[in-house]
């Protein structure tokens, strides 16, 4: 265990000092959200309708953008081989870059969402499942994330290919999570959305270290 | 002979639809076969090199 | 049995694939061709009309079997993408990556046929309903498989096993994205026509016949265009080897 926290905390502190990993996804929200307004018009009905959809895509967009650099430091820096080479587990040392990632980009999404959510007149009910539902997708955002990231690390410009990796993978978290908001806000029950989207969180929380561990070691070898 | 390819007021969806499926396939013949005399003339090429 | 064993083992050996699967390439082009010829004149000329959607029904013929093989090659490039990332074998690489090419292209034709037969019958080119939207993420499933091997291309064995282990991913992707899709679209939708119509848009035996000729056709087809792929495959990769030599220098065509 001991390695995971060391690995975890330096990673949070990395991530920490070099403080445009924490406001880039931020910035980056309320600049697309601007455009919102002056694209659709001001109406408070219109962008009513179209906020549970467009909080949620913009917290899925700010992570995207994220992603790329999870291990691309570490392999080029040679760090990653030496994770491999001293018999860390792999998968745990997944787990744990995922962690930090979600703690440094994670966080600071969950807790905007709401002033991205005030800015486009989101129902006062739906903040409740909002919050939530991006509590619970979040940590996949960065599951999924590591495997993305784990098998672009050695390409050069990867961000295009990574998005489309990774896209289908987040079709699913998307309606799941997106659809609970959008049910809330139109006063329907959210729990069968929610339950799906905690069962993806298990289901990535078990599946994604090892699919990003394999990368890893591809590209090590 | 022209009332066999009639389709009603479907024509352009109905020959569209062959249209595009033949059109794919004969793209993909194509591409695979090229690609494969590209191949064997580069090998030929390096064969006559080593000669 | 000893007969089966030796031909199991000599198919994972790229010499011998090569030449047995060599003998295989015309027969299997011929096929496809017939089989599609008379498939595509039965269907279109004399199947008979359907009695609500009239003429239009007849891009079924190529819709829905291009939408069998669509997912067919995929579950055939994630079972190879398994065998591949288990075994490394240098086969089962070749016909993932041969597979890919023309997978991809099914899942576009049943796209713009299915759009083609959406115009009359939806009245719309593009409808977000559940199979139109899981078929465009297949074509992503596609998409990324073939960018991961290009990203990698000049180390073909690491881009072949990550490109294979994109494939797993997806195979296990699959079902969810299909149930996840579907499931959105009954709670947000209403049901719109069924483009087969369900157990009723064929209902007579001379509409079945060429459907099932055509899905054998473009079944043939992918085998012909799949090893033809896989042979290239197989020669660029291994150029060094002394069976390529050989190989290339049997092939008839340019002089050497």
């Amino acid at each position: 265990m001991m390695p995971f926290w060391a690995l975890f905390k330096r990673d949070v502190l990395v991530a920490w000092r070099r403080k445009a990993n924490v406001y880039q996804p931020l910035v980056f929200q309320l600049l697309i959200v601007t455009m919102f307004p002056l694209g659709l018009g001001a109406g408070a009905a219109t962008l009513t309708k179209i906020a549970p959809a467009v909080v949620w895509i913009l917290a899925l967009l700010s992570t995207l953008i994220t992603l790329e650099n999870i291990f691309k430091d570490d392999y080029e820096d040679g760090s990653l081989a030496v994770y491999a080479l001293s018999g860390m587990n792999l998968p745990l040392a997944v787990i744990s870059k995922a962690a930090a990632h979600w703690c440094t980009t994670g966080i600071p999404v969950i807790l905007f969402a709401p002033v991205i959510g005030m800015l486009l007149h989101l129902p006062t009910h739906a903040y409740a499942v909002l919050l939530l539902s991006l509590t619970i997708a979040t940590p996949i955002f960065s599951l999924l994330g590591t495997v993305g990231s784990a098998l672009i690390m050695n390409i050069k410009s990867g961000g295009m290919l990574l998005s489309v990796l990774i896209m289908p993978l987040l079709a699913p978290v998307l309606i799941f999570g997106a659809g609970a908001v959008l049910e809330t806000a139109l006063s329907n029950s959210a729990s069968t959305h929610l339950m799906l989207l905690s069962g993806s969180l298990v289901l990535c929380l078990t599946l994604a270290p090892l699919a990003a561990a394999a990368a890893i070691k591809i590209n090590l070898e | 002979m022209m009332e066999l390819f009639d389709m009603g007021k479907y024509d352009f969806f109905v020959w569209g639809s062959i249209g595009v499926f033949v059109v794919a396939l004969v793209l993909d013949l194509s591409t695979a076969k090229s690609s494969q005399k590209q191949v064997i003339k580069q090998i030929k090429a390096k064969i006559r090199r080593k000669q | 049995m000893n007969r089966i064993v030796k031909f199991y083992h000599e198919m994972g050996s790229p010499p011998s694939f090569y030449r047995i699967t060599q003998h295989w390439l015309m027969p299997m082009l011929l096929l496809a061709l017939g089989l599609t010829a008379y498939g595509l004149i039965e269907g279109l000329f004399f199947a008979p009309k359907d009695y609500q959607q009239g003429d239009s029904y007849r891009i079924i013929f190529v819709h829905v079997p291009a939408a069998w093989m669509s997912m067919f090659i995929y579950a055939i490039i994630g079972i190879c993408g398994i065998i591949t990332f288990v075994w490394r074998m240098k086969v089962a690489e070749a016909v993932m990556m041969a597979s890919v090419p023309i997978g991809a292209l099914f899942t576009a034709v049943t796209l713009l046929t299915g759009m083609l037969w959406g115009k009359p019958m939806w009245g719309t080119y593009w409808d977000w309903d559940a199979r139109m939207t899981s078929q465009l993420i297949l074509l992503f499933l596609y998409i990324g498989v073939a960018g991961m091997y290009a990203a990698y291309e000049e180390d073909p064995r690491k881009a072949a096993r990550l490109a294979a282990l994109v494939a797993i991913i997806g195979l296990v992707n699959l079902p969810i994205i299909r149930y996840s899709v579907y499931w959105w679209t009954s709670i947000h939708q209403t049901s719109s026509i069924t483009l087969t119509g369900g157990s009723e848009g064929i209902h007579s035996w001379d509409m079945l016949r060429p459907l099932l000729v055509m899905a054998l056709a473009t079944k043939f087809y992918y085998i012909y265009s799949m090893l033809t792929r896989a042979h290239t495959y197989l020669l660029k990769t291994e150029a060094k080897k002394q069976w390529v030599a050989q190989a290339v220098s049997k092939k008839s065509g340019a002089k050497p």
